[in-house]
């Protein structure tokens, strides 16, 4: 097992007490001693979750780029296909060749063929997550009892007490877009990463988040009658709700005539995320306004968290689908509000270089 | 939109930027040294200074003055005696751009500066005396100043892409602040503001009557800027509000030919030319279309860069260059839009506002270090970004802690009136002005900049801050006073900078070049980390909006200024 700091290879009879014997720093795990993974794996999923240091990121987004590494022992091709080839042939020669004791070769048969099919089971990967929270939760305070607090870890703690004495004209003012989510965890996301400033866009989430400012946001909202709104939330029930919520909920946009557009995520961008869903609520499927049944049908089975995407994907693909909408006017026309869908999220991988890449141009002056 | 075609005039590699250029400025530069000694040095200073340049001297002429459209009280100031009669007491009621310098009859050396920056004044105090300059470069020629690299400078330039104050990128050279006096005797040297940026109260009049108090002062400001009514003038036409709304109010005003000048980068390339081509059609101009080719740019950045008091890092320098050489063989005056954002509410001012409304979340988030953010240039990047000489300077006096007291100013108490007040005088007294200023002055052009007149700026300060910024529509009043005169498109136009291809420049035609000046030419000066630099130039910065091709130019601007103005090669 490696050693994160010298990156020397040990054996485990030579680091005795989790201690590194060259360079004599301590290990967080160790697999022999029941911890299914490694330090050089957490440090790994760190550095992903943190587009290796230059993205915040929060530990629910640590806690699923650990799942997305943390792959179960898999039989290799070769062994499937060698205890395949056995099977076959042994099976091949009993039946053809009928040789003495022809019961022996039959239960042979059968061993080789329940050994491949062990093996290729071990291959087929669940739609569900593999490690469970609390699992994590003593992972990840080990983790820092050993090696502290990441580098771009958003620590939340209580905000400050919203400025009273904040300039009188603030409230003045309007914003070109605003970015709705059903967690407010999404919200420190958006705004530690600064995407609020680069944007000239207001983050909130649906619950009131964050508290101090929130009344002056939303009242600085309303005076822009082309307000762009983005909803961005997990593929749960009542997160693909979220858009057509706003534009009814009077508190929110509703009677404002704006069309609200929908990033996701929803049940059709699941599949990148295969072996980091949750399960559902397991309901009775109903199809409603904004979810169709084929909708309702895997969100009863299913939920997937939008902190599943790598946070440098989620920042990208949400300023990708800005981008896609900089020039439409929002304004429907009437007071009912439309909702409409964005693909921002539907392409492919979830890898470092995919999604919506630097964009926007280069403008000076 | 559709527009005629207009002429296109294809920069490619040629001579350098001023070969062939045989018209001059009015006025020359300034120079001089406190106490006559080596007449060598005034030599060296005229000589550098360029054509008609003239130097203070501890006989005869006691006052030099660079100045370009100057009024007190409605009177052009013109000769030495008028600028006499002004210099002691009356001069924050000039009008105009000026630097001018002068002995006191006791022998005392005076320096001032136009109230926002129009014109430049650098000194530098050596062991017995004080030299001054209109630049830099001529500082440095007299031979008495050390070419010593002021490191904190470095970091400052590297968030701002400008020097922000009175420091410069040489260590012990100074500007004179736009507004300030600065004074060499027998007390030493002594600074003092002989103007200040007011504070009027906001106005009570109607929207009404303020849009067309401003349309007012604007047509002045423009009026004053215009050369004789028969003489051709020019106008850079980005195609923005600022550009266009000067463009047709020089058309209405002027009775001369008005010919208009646009950039464009090529085929490939975003640009604005629809936008410039609809004004210039709109106001019946005779406009050219200025196109570089990423080889023109790597061809005169060194030309242009050379001219900067200080280094200038935002990509318009090259573009200004070439549109100034090619608008001075037509004219010998061009206005520009310049002022119209930091003096009316335009961009950089929104994302502020968000920072007030999200206090403590996560990142550090002072109010300095938003505003330094604000710039999109390194600031975030400089940990990984300096070498351990420069990361000690600034660790000795951070850089935000320049900015607590303007951004804490109480004199101002709305918000957007304050950031307002920081940008004009560090945006505009030390980027945009001494930029068009020190970039004409090769090719014997007046730039100048009614949306920085000295009363359209004290007119703005007066807007209430919501006609400013009215909810997400920047420069609001600004656009309500000039709607007639421009295309509804003009108006309504998203909101854009210049656009500058520097992306593709650097991921394409640029980067060998870029490769060689950023890791070779900077090595010797052991300012950055080459780890930072390898993955800037593979592109490889990593978070969610790089920048790769602006900071590359950020630090190609250095290496060509630390070549050819501090070494002087």
């Amino acid at each position: 097992m490696k050693c994160i700091r010298c990156m020397k290879d040990s054996n485990y009879k030579d680091r005795s007490d989790r201690t590194c014997p060259n360079c004599k720093h301590k290990f967080a795990f160790e697999p022999r001693g029941g911890d299914p993974i490694t330090d050089m794996l957490f440090l790994n999923a760190i550095n992903g979750v943190s587009g290796d240091g230059h993205i915040k990121f929060g530990v629910e987004n640590l806690y699923y780029e650990v799942n997305r590494r943390w792959k179960r022992q898999r039989a290799p091709l070769g062994c499937i296909a060698f205890f395949l080839f056995a099977a076959v042939a042994i099976f091949g020669y009993a039946v053809i060749a009928k040789p003495r004791h022809v019961n022996n070769y039959y239960i042979f048969g059968a061993a080789a063929l329940l050994v491949t099919g062990i093996a290729a089971m071990s291959r087929i990967s669940r739609p569900l997550v593999r490690m469970d929270l609390a699992t994590f939760n003593r992972l990840w305070d080990r983790w820092r009892e050993v090696h502290g607090i990441p580098k771009g870890l958003i620590e939340r703690a209580p905000l400050p007490e919203f400025p009273k004495d904040l300039e009188a004209d603030i409230g003045d003012y309007s914003f070109d877009r605003a970015v709705i989510c059903d967690r407010a965890r999404t919200v420190d996301l958006l705004v530690a990463n600064n995407f609020h400033f680069e944007n000239n866009c207001a983050v909130l989430s649906v619950d009131g988040y964050p508290k101090g400012p929130f009344k002056v946001i939303m009242a600085m909202l309303r005076r822009n009658p082309k307000l762009q709104v983005f909803v961005l939330h997990d593929a749960t029930i009542p997160g693909c709700r979220l858009a057509h919520q706003l534009i009814k909920d009077p508190q929110w946009f509703g009677g404002a005539g704006l069309r609200v557009i929908d990033l996701g995520l929803r049940p059709r961008h699941a599949d990148p995320f295969h072996g980091l869903l949750l399960e559902g609520p397991s309901i009775q499927p109903n199809e409603e306004e904004g979810i169709s049944f084929g909708e309702a049908m895997w969100l009863s089975k299913y939920r997937l968290e939008l902190a599943a995407a790598r946070p440098e994907q989620i920042l990208k693909r949400l300023f990708a689908g800005l981008m896609a909408h900089a020039a439409d006017d929002p304004r429907t026309g009437d007071t009912s509000g439309a909702v409409t869908t964005c693909g921002a999220f539907d392409s492919g991988g979830y890898g470092d270089g995919d999604g919506g890449g630097e964009g926007g141009g280069d403008a000076f002056g | 939109m559709t527009s005629r075609p207009h002429p296109i005039v294809h920069v490619g590699v040629g001579p350098s930027l001023g070969e062939g250029v045989t018209r001059s400025r009015p006025v020359g530069r300034i120079g001089g040294v406190s106490h006559a000694g080596d007449p060598a040095i005034g030599s060296r200073l005229s000589a550098a200074l360029g054509r008609g340049s003239q130097i203070l001297s501890h006989a005869g002429s006691q006052l030099v003055a660079d100045h370009d459209g100057c009024r007190l009280d409605g009177r052009v100031l013109s000769s030495v005696e008028d600028w006499r009669a002004v210099v002691n007491g009356r001069l924050a009621a000039v009008r105009g751009a000026f630097a001018v310098a002068w002995h006191d009859s006791d022998g005392v050396v005076n320096l001032a500066r136009d109230p926002i920056g129009e014109r430049t004044l650098f000194y530098a105090v050596t062991p017995s005396e004080l030299v001054f300059a209109s630049s830099v470069q001529a500082l440095l020629a007299t031979g008495i100043v050390p070419r010593t690299l002021n490191l904190r400078a470095v970091a400052a330039y590297l968030c701002y892409a400008y020097l922000p104050g009175r420091e410069t990128l040489v260590e012990g050279v100074y500007e004179v602040l736009p507004g300030e006096r600065v004074t060499f005797g027998s007390r030493g040297l002594q600074r003092e503001q002989f103007w200040e940026l007011p504070t009027p109260a906001p106005s009570s009049a109607s929207e009404e009557e303020q849009t067309c108090q401003l349309r007012s002062v604007l047509e002045t400001a423009v009026r004053e800027r215009l050369p004789q009514p028969d003489e051709p003038v020019g106008v850079t036409l980005s195609g923005g509000v600022d550009s266009s709304l000067v463009v047709a109010l020089v058309r209405r005003l002027h009775t001369g030919r008005v010919y208009t000048y646009s950039v464009s980068f090529g085929p490939g390339y975003a640009n604005e030319l629809p936008f410039s081509s609809l004004v210039a059609d709109h106001c019946g101009t005779d406009h050219r279309i200025v196109e570089l080719s990423p080889a023109a740019v790597l061809r005169y950045i060194d030309d242009s860069v050379g001219q900067l008091g200080d280094p200038i890092g935002d990509p318009l320098t090259v573009p200004n260059s070439l549109l100034f050489r090619t608008a001075g063989e037509h004219v010998g005056v061009v206005l520009n839009g310049e002022g119209g954002d930091p003096c009316f509410g335009g961009p950089k001012n929104l994302p502020m506002v968000l920072w007030a409304l999200y206090p403590g979340h996560a990142v550090e988030q002072s109010r300095e270090a938003s505003y330094l953010r604000s710039h999109l240039k390194c600031y975030d990047d400089l940990p990984e970004l300096l070498a351990d000489p420069v990361r000690d300077a600034i660790a000795a006096r951070p850089l935000v802690a320049d900015l607590t007291a303007p951004l804490a100013d109480p004199r101002w108490p709305d918000f957007i009136s304050r950031l307002q007040a920081i940008n004009i005088r560090l945006k505009g007294g030390h980027h945009i002005l001494p930029k068009i200023d020190a970039l004409s002055f090769p090719f014997g052009v007046l730039p100048r900049s009614p949306l920085f007149d000295q009363t359209v700026v004290e007119q703005s300060l007066a807007i209430p801050a919501g006609l400013k910024l009215r909810g997400t529509v920047e420069k609001y009043l600004l656009k309500c006073a000039v709607a007639e005169l421009l295309p509804q498109a003009v108006l309504e136009r998203p909101k854009s900078g210049m656009l500058v291809p520097v992306e593709g420049w650097f991921r394409g035609p640029l980067l060998p070049a870029a490769r060689e000046r950023v890791l070779d030419g900077l090595r010797p000066y052991g300012l950055f980390q080459r780890d930072y630099l390898e993955r800037l130039l593979a592109g490889k910065l990593g978070g969610l909006r790089p920048r790769h091709g602006a900071k590359i130019w950020l630090l190609i601007t250095l290496e060509s200024w630390l070549r050819r103005v501090l070494n002087g090669r």
